[in-house]
């Protein structure tokens, strides 16, 4: 970036790379200059990225008033060490990918994870953003307490947007009281079977009435030929216990209390990878299902996520797809080249996501939003 | 404006005529919400019982260029629910429960469906729909939506926004659209979790899928004494720093207490300057290990007494007296005006003294119940209306109360939302820029204002008054 007496100019990177502002200001320039320059920073299809990492300040954080506020260039893991350090928790987590930048994690609509059935996603505990808007000004949305609702609140709509609206420089979470007493999980078996029993069993004990929530994370995984349930719980190790058949349906079972809430501990995937969206009583016909056996398969089996994923690269996933097919299920993720598809769901129809788009980015400073072509 | 004329007769056409009510004394019922000071008399209330009808309603009232507002109950505390002139689309006839799927957690419901019974239809299956607003027992699923409800108990289970997978809504334009569905998660953008709390000015939900929250297994209610209102305001800082998250944590102050007793006996200490309520739930070995710590919080907080509710009538009554602790003040002034402030949680003692201290200056008495776990404030203010400049002054002093919250780092609102009662203190919560990121959303799916006009945004947003670089004066209560 040179800077003269009169302007600030920017030396634009070759056409693909991520512009890296070093600070807020210099990335409200670089969005004026694109627009003067006729370049888009952030979304798909756009001249440049954005790399927020530089970003990384922390604005606030009063232990008592359990909100946090940080620069989205910050990790998760970094954030969740901050505030665990102090008592305090945010449910959210990202396996592998905690090391992102939030900015990443938030606007590529991560954040889903073995906390997700009961704590929901990011936009659940943002209370407070400031985005950039396409005149590279600073706009802020909500509040940095626990509760507000004056005006409209845009996070569900920036987050997940890949950058279409503009990026979030500054985002405030509310937090919990970190958990204490807890106990984590591991049981392992040969088949999904008696791991998904357990797992009925434990949401809906003694009957129907006053079953609670006693998962705050589940995973269930296969690692080669052995299924693995991880979860952790504020039951006690005996109310879990209580719970488990005691006939010898498990390969081991590892119950431990714990002092702190540990993090999702995912297996690597590597190859191509598919992820399904389904209803949580439909879980258990797909793991079961004979076109499943070949993959390598994590799952948030609470919340209906079901990660696939193969090494092979000559295999394809049409025999699983066909038998999905005309069931609830649906494909919310490939790992494919981006498109702006992705980002159109039932929750953001195409239609909408146009007028949205109008509405906030309507020079397209931002990259163009391109559907149905 | 006049109603255009041929309008209330085409809307007739579509309902039947016994659908479409345009009697003065019936109008009378919509002049306001639960925000009684103000007030605005609509042209015609009609009565649609399905999405089609509604969408062809909105589709006429467009046509002739009518304004048009839907309403549920119209326990709203705003007035985001009142149409000068114009047409009220009354939802109280689409009150049906469609689905409820206890296996997946969800319900799908008409926005009609009022909140406590949407619970006792899946209290059976050992679910609750979280959100429960103080009017639960008349407030709708609809207008929780509009508002983004909150309640007791979001301290722990989160506000309505939290519990909405998806729904159907009618756009200004007559269209359609169902938003998200019955998956518990949406990685990409959300618009049906957006057009939660936007106060019905972006579109109209004519169906909403819920999310169901399993009931805990236990509960223990426990009641705290305080000679001081620091005390318990400390209290609460203390026990959430314990590492305890209670499902409620309610502060009650004196002068309530002393309305609640004299209205219904609900058990409250009437020497207390505080009392808070502090409610755990979960798995019995849960709420044991944290009882200890809550108990110690208190008492080191100088707590007098700590009663813990002897079984489940008890624990009603309690929550009796904290429901009813609002509409309790009637038995000590004939008017009050109910406030609704967020700070954050370390300054409540701050804002309480504050509070007590601006009330003093305009020789106003103000009650308070707060969602004290929130730092979410609902200062009662208590006027004579019956002298000339009393609801003036009860306004005045409400005003600077919310500029106390605002001046601490709060909000102006924390869940009764802006409608027409706070809009003209936006611009002291949010810059002109940040007010018109909002209202070009607002624009571009109500380009007319024609759906909920002058709602929430300073004057309405798409008649020009929100612009960047413009600042809009605070001052006199619209």
């Amino acid at each position: 970036m040179k800077h003269t007496e009169s302007e600030t100019t920017v030396d634009w990177p070759a056409t693909g790379s991520a512009i890296a502002p070093k600070n807020r200001t210099e990335a409200a320039t670089c969005v004026r200059q694109a627009s003067i320059d006729e370049v888009s920073i952030g979304g798909p299809g756009a001249t440049f990225g954005w790399d927020l990492r530089r970003l990384d300040a922390v604005i606030s954080f009063q232990q008592p008033d359990m909100v946090i506020t940080t620069e989205t260039g910050i990790t998760l893991a970094e954030l969740k060490d901050m505030v665990e350090e102090k008592g305090l928790w945010l449910p959210l987590d990202s396996g592998s990918s905690s090391a992102e930048p939030l900015a990443e994690l938030l606007m590529h609509g991560g954040g889903i994870s073995w906390l997700s059935h009961r704590h929901g996603m990011p936009r659940d505990w943002v209370t407070g953003m400031t985005v950039l808007d396409d005149h590279g000004n600073e706009v802020v949305n909500g509040a940095k307490v626990v509760k507000n609702v004056a005006g409209y609140q845009l996070t569900p709509l920036y987050l997940g947007s890949h950058y279409l609206f503009g990026p979030i420089l500054e985002i405030t979470f509310r937090l919990l009281p970190l958990p204490k007493n807890i106990t984590a999980v591991r049981l392992t078996a040969n088949s999904p079977a008696p791991l998904l029993d357990f797992i009925d069993q434990s949401r809906t004990p003694a009957g129907l009435a006053g079953a609670g929530e006693p998962w705050e994370g589940l995973l269930l995984s296969k690692r080669g030929s052995l299924w693995e349930l991880q979860g952790f719980s504020r039951m006690s190790e005996k109310g879990l216990t209580a719970l488990l058949p005691t006939e010898a349906k498990y390969e081991s079972v590892d119950l431990m209390d714990a002092q702190a809430p540990p993090r999702e501990q995912a297996p690597g995937s590597a190859g191509s990878r598919l992820t399904l969206q389904t209803l949580p009583s439909q879980v258990r016909d797909i793991l079961l299902s004979p076109e499943v056996n070949p993959y390598s398969i994590y799952c948030y089996p609470a919340a209906g996520i079901i990660h696939l994923s193969w090494e092979d690269e000559h295999r394809t996933s049409e025999p699983l797809l066909q038998r999905l097919s005309g069931s609830a299920a649906r494909i919310i993720s490939r790992q494919t080249p981006f498109n702006a598809e992705q980002i159109i769901s039932s929750a953001f129809p195409a239609a909408i996501a146009e007028k949205v788009k109008q509405a906030l980015d309507p020079r397209g400073v931002f990259g163009p939003l391109v559907v149905g072509q | 404006m006049a109603l255009p004329a041929g309008l209330s007769r085409k809307l007739g056409k579509l309902l039947g005529p016994q659908w479409v009510d345009k009697d003065p004394a019936d109008l009378l019922v919509y002049q306001s919400d639960g925000l009684t000071l103000h007030a605005a008399t609509p042209d015609v209330v009609v009565y649609p019982e399905t999405t089609e009808q509604c969408a062809r309603i909105i589709k006429t009232c467009a046509s002739y260029g009518a304004p048009f507002v839907a309403r549920g109950a119209g326990t709203g505390l705003s007035g985001g629910a009142i149409s000068d002139g114009g047409v009220i689309i009354q939802l109280s006839r689409m009150n049906r429960v469609l689905q409820i799927d206890h296996r997946n957690r969800f319900a799908i419901v008409q926005p009609g469906v009022v909140n406590n019974y949407l619970n006792l239809q899946v209290r059976p299956f050992g679910l609750e729909f979280a959100p429960d607003p103080s009017s639960q027992a008349a407030c709708t699923i609809g207008g929780n939506v509009a508002e983004n409800a909150g309640g007791p108990h979001t301290l722990k289970y989160g506000v309505t926004s939290n519990h909405i997978l998806g729904q159907t809504v009618v756009f200004p334009d007559g269209s359609i659209e169902q938003l998200g569905g019955t998956f518990p998660l949406a990685a990409g953008p959300d618009f049906s979790a957006f057009l939660v709390g936007t106060e019905g000015t972006i579109a109209i939900t004519t169906e909403v899928i819920v999310r169901l929250t399993p009931l805990a297994p236990s509960v223990k209610t426990m009641l705290a004494t305080f000679p001081t209102v620091a005390g318990a305001t400390e209290s609460v800082s203390a026990i959430l720093s314990a590492g305890v998250l209670p499902a409620a944590l309610e502060l009650i102050d004196n002068l309530c207490i002393q309305a609640v007793e004299a209205h219904l006996k609900a058990g409250f200490p009437t020497e207390a300057a505080a009392i808070l309520l502090i409610e755990l739930d979960g798995e019995e070995s849960e709420i044991a290990n944290e009882s200890a710590p809550v108990e110690k919080a208190c008492r080191q907080n100088g707590a007098t007494d700590f009663r813990v509710a002897q079984g489940e009538d008890e624990r009603q009554q309690l929550w009796r007296g904290r429901k009813h602790a609002v509409g309790s003040l009637g038995k000590l002034s004939p008017a009050f005006y109910t406030n609704d402030g967020v700070v954050p949680r370390s300054k409540l003692t701050t804002i309480l003294s504050e509070i007590y201290r601006i009330g003093s200056k305009h020789s106003l008495r103000v009650a308070n119940v707060c969602h004290a776990g929130d730092g979410s404030m609902h200062p009662l203010v208590l006027f004579d209306p019956t002298t000339a400049d009393g609801a003036a002054r009860a306004m005045e002093c409400s005003e600077e109360i919310l500029l106390a919250c605002l001046e601490i780092g709060g909000s102006i609102t924390g869940e009764h939302g802006v409608g027409v009662e706070k809009r003209h203190m936006m611009n002291r919560m949010f810059s002109a820029r940040d007010l018109e990121h909002m209202a070009r959303l607002r624009t571009a799916f109500n380009p007319h204002d024609l759906l909920n006009p002058g709602k929430v945004l300073p004057g309405g947003a798409t008649r020009g008054e929100v612009k960047a670089g413009v600042s809009i004066p605070g001052g006199s209560w619209i």
